[in-house]
């Protein structure tokens, strides 16, 4: 049964699909095929090289592994530097947050009601992190159709809070992947904007291999290359758990 | 002087046109004249507090803190923290701002339920505390924290803070005046007060626009006026003023053209050229009138008028020059070093168009009928005249009685001398009156200052031993009297230890603080605190405004401190405002008396070229020196503060009022050479002479006392004691200076010289 579902499904995407295209889509269309291209993986297995630009250019780099289930099971963990090795972020769901310091030897939870707040000294805040659909909190509209991008206009739904008053996502109109989104302030001014790129197909699903984050107010950037991506390797439950943080 | 002064004559129109068209291009450039309250920019940069001071500003973000104070009848209300937050999220968003630190958006690090940690903001932004319940709770957790109270709150709950960095690469004033707008333009109805450095400096070029835009007006009125009731011509009052007015445009256009700006000190410059340089047209008009009388003979007599008033004018306007020169040697302030420069070619500019633009306008003149015959008659009766009569009987006769009254004023002058003080604090350019001190004194009593004290740290941030040795300073400046709201990033690691359950303190591993580091990395507090690779820090401490002694013992004690404490491991080195203000207390002195030196060694010289005899020269400097010594001790008893304007004082004293001596003296030898005895030529020189330099020094003093309309203090109590010095040196001229001569009976010219009658 479930089978035919799917198949089913992937005819109609198969049929509609030039129909769409060549048609107009609808910005909640657009939106929700956004979702799909970063949400539809059951789980997924990355390693990651982050690096931390700072406004004059300097860099400092440091890798993580980054194991996640659905879209609230995640595990991180830090490879290097030296110092950092072994630090552990655990998120489950209902904003259940907890850092392991290898240093203590200890596991603590964190509050983490901080949307604005910085994750691990990167130019994402914890808000950026979060792994929510963007249809599930913004309201889109189409503005134009730029050359190879559809553009949206993202405003936030009511009773959602956000660091951000509006976002606006180019999407590419072959697939509806998102390669760059800019994040506007509370005064209406470009605060972040993020940049998708090296975007590759890995097993059944699009990922941009390269993301770049840019905080216009500070000057400072952070890259995100993924080095490796593993996709539907059927993680477990108890992958996300204390013990596996400390192993 | 004859050769020059027919030149003068001779090309008398191309002199004109050539000075209109210089006056034209200067003019020009003054549109791109700058106004710089930047204090730190004033101090020079090889002083290492004031290099560090730059460097913290530049690497930190501290340079320019703009802090807004919201006073309400209770911090912690609903309306009171949406306030704050509305605030803290209008200037975040605002462009120029680097970080805003405020109740509502402060780093919160704490021990939750179930051993939790709970790094958060202080207050969510987006669950504001509304019920009593959680703003009582809130309130009391707050005023636990010392972290917080006395820094974002104040004790009482009835004030908090909203601490700005302005972005080092924006105009500070700029930003600063966009703060104030836009906290003002919220509507809220609880006071705010604008305070910290960034603020003071805002005032600070509000003040030098409003006293530029006032004090020039004021004193080329006052100034109209004085000459119109001595001349009662229109030549009179046009020609002493354009010439200065196109001195001073000269000036301003290329401080311009050089991008010198206007500082508290500089922008005196207008009033002060004004003040001392038009004499210098005024002695060529006055030679004018009384020889030029025959129209037809007009170019002749300008001539010979021009050859006689020549040389008094130039020497006058030279030692004035070099009085005015002396600053720019070995000026601790550059502002001062400026000033000097400017102010000096200022001077040569309007003695040069003085000798040259003047005459040559007056060449073409009319001859004033009858001119001097009407002086004459008028001096008979002149109220003055019988004035310096008196004087004359009085300084001759009783030269004895002059000399012990001198040497009574001297006397109490020299007792006065050691209680001199010195300011250096910059809120003592604003009255009390003003904004700015109400927001001070606000600041003072509630937050415990907002003097930036600050120390850098290089060594290995992460190691425990650095971080212990931080917190063992940041206890001793704890202890300082005055000093509060000391912080470093040694805190957060130990609010972080304590809540990983370790106890409040440094962690005992370099590899723990490293994963506490973690977990606050990239957090804009820190961003102030510490450098990206974690091998320098900031410690931070704020200073009320407090007096010099306290400033000088605070930095004596962190120097020992800081000496006895640097080792491979860590280094400290001190800076902010405390350490400033001591290099520059001490500068002041040292300024003081290396100008006063220079100005009256160059005078010295001068005057011996000019009379030709040691005796002359230094009867000549007496009146100086008294009149120094005078304003001095003045100063010291009536507890006028030295400071960077009334600095200036002794040495432009020296440089104006060795006119005084120069006409006196040559006056007397030219009363000696045509056979007059002692007494006789005394009473003549005081009668003539001492008339003019009468009427001189009551338009100089006229002029130095606008200066009391102006906003900035020290401009303003340059302005009293100038002119009060200038009284002295004029008066000590005409009575000190005939007593001395006449006691010991100095002819002040060779025998050889003199005619026999």
């Amino acid at each position: 049964m479930k089978r035919f579902i799917f198949i089913s499904a992937c005819l109609v995407v198969l049929f509609c699909l030039p129909y769409i295209s060549a048609a107009q889509m609808t910005a909640a269309q657009i939106l929700t095929k956004v979702d799909a291209n970063l949400n539809s993986a059951k789980d997924q297995t990355l390693m990651t090289t982050i690096t931390l630009i700072d406004k004059a250019g300097k860099t400092s780099a440091r890798t993580m592994s980054l194991i996640q289930k659905g879209s609230d099971k995640r595990l991180v963990k830090f490879l290097s530097p030296a110092d950092q090795k072994g630090i552990a972020f655990l998120s489950l769901p209902n904003d259940n947050l907890t850092v392991y310091l290898p240093a203590f030897g200890k596991t603590r939870k964190i509050a983490s009601s901080v949307k604005n707040t910085k994750f691990a000294g990167t130019d994402f805040s914890y808000e950026d992190m979060e792994a929510k659909k963007y249809s599930s909190k913004w309201t889109p509209k189409l503005l134009r159709t730029d050359g190879s991008n559809y553009v949206l206009e993202l405003s936030l739904k009511s009773g959602m809070t956000s660091d951000y008053s509006k976002l606006i996502m180019f999407a590419r109109t072959s697939d509806c992947y998102p390669v760059k989104i800019e994040h506007y302030d509370k005064g209406g001014k470009l605060y972040k904007t993020i940049t998708a790129s090296k975007i590759e197909k890995v097993g059944n699903y699009l990922i941009g291999k390269e993301t770049v984050m840019a905080d216009h107010k500070t000057g400072t950037k952070t890259k995100m290359s993924i080095t490796s991506a593993k996709f539907d390797q059927g993680l477990t439950d108890d992958k996300f758990t204390e013990r596996e943080m400390i192993k | 002087m004859k050769g020059f002064a027919s030149f003068v004559i001779r090309f008398r129109l191309a002199i004109i046109i050539a000075t209109a068209v210089l006056t034209a291009f200067f003019g020009y450039f003054i549109k791109d004249i700058r106004i710089n309250p930047d204090v730190t920019t004033y101090l020079p940069a090889e002083d290492s507090a004031v290099s560090r001071f730059k460097y913290i500003g530049e690497q930190y973000s501290s340079g320019a803190i703009a802090i807004v104070i919201m006073e309400t009848d209770e911090v912690f209300s609903r309306d009171g923290i949406a306030h704050i937050n509305g605030v803290t999220t209008a200037l975040r968003e605002m462009e120029g701002i680097a970080y805003v630190t405020s109740l509502t958006n402060v780093l919160d690090i704490r021990t939750g339920a179930d051993s939790s940690i709970e790094i958060s903001r202080l207050i969510d932004e987006y669950d504001l505390p509304d019920t009593p319940e959680e703003l009582k709770s809130k309130k009391d957790y707050v005023l636990s924290k010392s972290l917080y109270k006395g820094r974002l709150v104040s004790e009482d709950g009835r004030y908090a803070t909203i601490i700005c960095r302005i972005n080092e690469d924006y105009d500070k004033n700029e930003v600063s005046e966009r703060i104030r707008e836009k906290v003002l333009s919220l509507g809220y109805d609880d006071t705010f007060y604008f305070e910290g450095m960034a603020f003071q400096m805002l005032s600070i070029f509000d003040f030098i626009v409003s006293d530029l835009v006032l004090l020039i007006p004021l004193i080329i009125l006052l100034i109209a006026v004085t000459l119109l009731m001595s001349f009662r011509s229109a030549r009179g009052v046009i020609l002493p003023l354009l010439s200065v007015a196109m001195g001073i445009i000269w000036t301003i256009g290329l401080m311009a053209m050089l991008g010198i700006p206007f500082t508290p000190v500089s922008d005196a410059i207008p009033v002060v050229l004004f003040a001392v340089g038009v004499a210098y047209s005024i002695h060529v008009i006055n030679k004018f009138n009384s020889r030029v009388t025959d129209a037809a003979l007009r170019k002749e007599q300008s001539v010979l008028a021009l050859s006689e008033v020549g040389v008094p004018v130039l020497l006058a306007g030279l030692t004035t020059f070099v009085g005015f020169l002396s600053f720019v040697f070995g000026a601790y302030l550059l502002i001062i070093r400026d000033f000097g420069i400017f102010s000096s070619l200022g001077i040569l500019f309007i003695l040069l168009i003085s000798l040259t633009f003047t005459p040559a306008v007056l060449s073409y003149l009319k001859p004033r009928r009858n001119a001097g015959d009407s002086a004459a008659e008028k001096d008979k009766t002149n109220l003055l005249m019988r004035l310096m009569n008196k004087l004359a009987a009085f300084a001759t006769r009783k030269r004895i009685t002059v000399l012990i009254l001198a040497l009574v004023l001297m006397a109490g002058s020299i007792a006065g001398i050691p209680f001199l003080k010195e300011k250096v604090d910059i809120l003592n350019y604003f009255s009390e009156k003003t904004d700015i001190r109400k927001s001070a004194s606000v600041m003072n009593r509630e937050f415990g200052g907002s003097v930036p004290v600050q120390i850098i740290v290089r060594g290995d941030i992460q190691d425990p031993e650095v971080l212990s040795e931080m917190k063992k300073l940041q206890d001793f400046l704890g202890r300082q009297e005055h000093v509060s709201n000391v912080q470093s990033a040694a805190d957060f690691i130990e609010e972080l230890n304590a809540a990983m359950g370790e106890g409040k303190k440094i962690p005992d591993s370099r590899d723990k603080v490293s994963n506490l580091w973690f977990l606050v990395e990239g957090d804009e507090m820190l961003a102030q605190l510490v450098n990206s690779d974690k091998t320098e820090a900031i410690i931070q401490a704020f200073m009320v405004n407090v007096e010099n002694k306290d400033y000088y013992r605070f930095d004596e004690a962190l120097d020992e401190y800081i000496s006895s404490h640097n080792s491979d491991q860590v280094i400290f080195a001190k800076s902010g405002m405390p350490a400033i203000y001591s290099s520059l207390g001490k500068s002041l002195f040292y300024n003081l008396i290396q100008s006063v030196i220079i100005a009256l060694v160059l005078i010295f010289i001068c005057m011996i070229f000019l009379v030709k005899s040691l005796k002359g020269a230094l009867t000549g400097i007496v009146p100086l020196i008294f009149s120094m010594l005078f304003v001095f001790g003045f100063m010291g008893a009536f507890g006028i503060a030295l400071d960077i304007a009334t600095v200036l004082i002794a040495s432009i004293t020296v440089g104006a009022g060795i006119d005084y001596s120069i006409h006196f003296v040559t006056a007397y030898r030219n009363f000696i050479k045509n056979g007059s005895p002692v007494e006789e030529a005394l009473t003549q020189t005081i009668r003539t002479s001492g008339k003019a330099i009468v009427i001189n020094v009551v338009t100089i003093i006229l002029g130095f006392l606008v200066l009391v309309f102006a906003n900035l203090l020290p401009l303003q109590q340059f302005g009293i004691l100038i002119a009060c010095t200038m009284f002295v040196s004029a008066f000590a001229a005409i009575t000190l200076m005939p007593a001395l001569i006449s006691l010991f009976k100095m002819k002040l010219v060779k025998n050889k010289y003199i005619k026999n009658n």
